[in-house]
């Protein structure tokens, strides 16, 4: 080690150039590899519901316009009896274990997300706001039990939170993890909060009060770059249909065993003559995971995602090629000094230690400069480049990309194996090469 | 009893289109504390003679005894140990390696031998044996030839091996240094009974020692 030392600190002027470029590199590093690193950790994250025993069923109206339509099921009375229909058909259908029915703009992937101000505490004294993602379901329909989310501890089944509904107020469910940001270490059951925030904040709007009745396990939404924690909200009544009947679609949830391809090759040709009723028809059905799929390309998630990757590896192509371009030639011009240390009595094998030492320590100690130089910038920032946010719009998943300081210490390390990684290859080529050499070779190189 | 003894040496160096013999069956018998000088024309061979007796090179054929150990069977890692404990050497262009000050100059070969004590002691001392313990901390750079080849010396010395090697020494030195040089080497010879071969084209430094090979095309004359 002290050979070592010794050789960094004696070639101080050759290695101060390469220690500014490990700097350097370690921070671009960082910047390159943090959005990478955190879409994977939050791709990663579950669902929290059963995206693999899912079929999404999509429902169609018949245009007024259109032959075939008909004009007396335009009632309320049929709109009702119509959807009541073909849940109960869809329900008994064999291998269904449960259904629900939804909306296209509110299914968990699906194309649209709704955000409202949440806020906790004394409107006139002081509020928490903060924004959330949240979902409409319509309560008495298995919304819960089809997606199958979890309850969390301390709230009603699952079964239970379905079929609650209170027509003095909007019914919240809430992840626990929502739970636990805003009544930490209370059972959130039973708590109001403030729909309308925002607006409460700029006294512009009355106050719009909901009451927590159900807690589940971390549900998440993932077709954007970040993961959000959502909440869900019964909006209609028991019996409430949506004056839109093409907005009607139906969640499936498959019983276990069940394969979904055998069983869509039946389902479909029964479904389009048997949920063909009044003005509704089933227009597809596919499995969940295309919807979810769907929708991120049309959120351009994918190609982000994809853009990301491509950037970081090109960038970390570049890193490796002009990392291990430097410490190659820095190598190579040692090799006189190899040829003088190996007539003296150094074997390959400490040449090439003595060698791969002094590269390490230099990314060591350049790569540890580096993220400390961008631990300033993150504090002063108070974030990190990708992923860690205050913000409660996403993620309140208790993973490492929300918690800064195992962030940081996770993506240095990262950064931190990939230079010495690089380094440790643009040195143990060249250093088993220069070793090899005949000494007396050696002694001639100039 | 020799201390290094060839016997049937031969050197060839082959490439895809020529073949050049630059040793022939060259033996010698050199004893402990002998000073022999080795001299002849420019390619002649003596270099290549030098490092196959310093485990430098190694001989296409022929038998390479160094203080009784023969050198054909050991492996590399083998070779390094006997060149560290057994062997230094003198470098016309002295070698030194241009990013370490003196002292640690010195100390390479301690830094590859176990048990070697105070390694910075020992090279101290062996800098004040040729009169440098002055410029412990200087560079390379900083030395006129004749200081840089008496720390080559040092170096060569400091381990305390049995022989020393000197490929033409005061080549690179005027005549003043390369009395000075000289004279540090015969009382290394002398005072400490070190085995010394120098390679030289000087005949007058070849005279000063105990006997001298002559070699011609890779063959000795004499």
């Amino acid at each position: 080690m002290s050979v070592i030392f010794k050789n960094l600190w004696n070639r101080r002027r050759q290695n101060v150039w390469l220690f500014i470029e490990l700097i350097l590199v370690s921070i671009l590093a960082w910047i390159m590899v943090d959005p990478v690193a955190v879409s994977i950790a939050d791709t990663s994250l579950p669902l929290g519901y059963d995206a693999d025993r899912l079929v999404y069923v999509s429902m169609k109206a018949i245009p007024s316009d259109a032959p075939g339509y008909d004009g007396a099921a335009d009632s309320a009375d049929r709109k009702r009896a119509c959807v009541d229909a073909i849940m109960a058909k869809v329900r008994q259908y064999p291998g269904v274990e449960h259904a629900t029915h939804t909306f296209s703009y509110s299914i968990i992937g699906s194309g649209s997300l709704s955000t409202n101000n949440f806020a906790i505490g004394d409107p006139a004294v002081d509020t928490i706001v903060k924004s959330h993602c949240f979902l409409v379901y319509v309560p008495g329909q298995e919304f819960f039990e089809t997606y199958g989310f979890k309850a969390a501890p301390g709230s009603p089944s699952v079964s239970e939170i379905s079929d609650m509904y209170s027509a003095d107020d909007d019914c919240l469910v809430i992840s626990r993890e929502l739970g636990e940001d805003y009544w930490p270490g209370e059972n959130a059951i039973g708590k109001r909060a403030i729909l309308n925030g925002w607006k409460l904040k700029n006294g512009s709007a009355d106050t719009v009060w909901a009451t927590v009745r159900g807690v589940v396990e971390g549900a998440r939404w993932h077709s954007f770059n970040r993961s959000y924690t959502l909440q869900f909200r019964g909006r209609y009544g028991k019996d409430g249909v949506p004056d839109e009947l093409d907005e009607l679609n139906v969640v499936l949830r498959l019983r276990d065993g069940v394969d979904m391809n055998e069983f869509l090759a039946e389902f479909r040709p029964w479904a389009d003559n048997a949920l063909r009723i009044d003005n509704l028809y089933m227009f597809s059905a596919s499995p969940y995971r295309s919807v979810i799929y769907e929708t991120e390309e049309m959120f351009g998630i994918h190609s982000e995602r994809n853009s990301k990757m491509l950037l970081a590896a090109f960038f970390l192509l570049n890193l490796v090629l002009g990392t291990i371009g430097c410490f190659w030639l820095q190598t190579r011009k040692r090799v006189k000094e190899i040829g003088v240390r190996r007539a003296y009595g150094a074997r390959r094998v400490n040449i090439i230690v003595m060698l791969l030492g002094e590269s390490a320590m230099l990314a060591t100690v350049s790569v540890l400069a580096g993220v400390l130089i961008y631990l300033q910038f993150a504090l002063k920032y108070h974030s990190l480049d990708a992923g860690f946010s205050n913000n409660c719009m996403f993620s309140l998943h208790d993973t490492w990309v929300n918690h800064f300081g195992e962030h940081f210490l996770i993506i240095s390390a990262i950064v931190y194996a990939i230079i010495l990684l690089c380094v440790l290859i643009g040195t143990l080529i060249p250093a088993v090469s220069a070793s090899r050499v005949d000494i007396t070779d050696a002694l001639r190189d100039e | 009893m020799s201390i290094i003894s060839l016997k049937a040496i031969n050197k060839i160096y082959r490439t895809k289109t020529i073949e050049t013999q630059a040793l022939e069956d060259i033996s010698l018998d050199i004893a402990e504390g002998e000073f022999l000088s080795i001299m002849g024309p420019s390619g002649c061979g003596k270099s290549t003679l030098l490092n196959i007796m310093g485990l430098l090179d190694s001989a296409s054929s022929g038998t390479v005894e160094i203080a009784g150990t023969d050198v054909s069977r050991l492996r590399d890692s083998q070779l390094a140990s006997l060149r560290n404990s057994t062997l230094g050497f003198v470098f016309q262009s002295f070698h030194l390696i241009p990013s370490l000050n003196i002292i640690d100059n010195v100390m390479v070969p301690l830094v590859y031998r176990s048990g070697a004590g105070d390694r910075r002691t020992l090279a101290r001392e062996a800098l004040e044996r040729v009169g440098l313990s002055h410029r412990l901390h200087h560079m390379p750079s900083q030395l006129s030839g004749g200081q840089a080849q008496r720390v080559a010396i040092a170096r060569a010395i400091v381990g305390n091996p049995r022989i020393i090697l000197a490929d033409e020494p005061c080549g690179n030195l005027d005549s003043h240094m390369g009395v000075e040089i000289m004279s540090l080497l015969h009382s290394l010879n002398r005072d400490e009974h070190r085995t010394i071969v120098m390679v030289t084209h000087n005949e007058e430094q070849a005279r000063g020692t105990d006997r001298i090979v002559h070699m011609f095309d890779g063959r000795r004359v004499d």
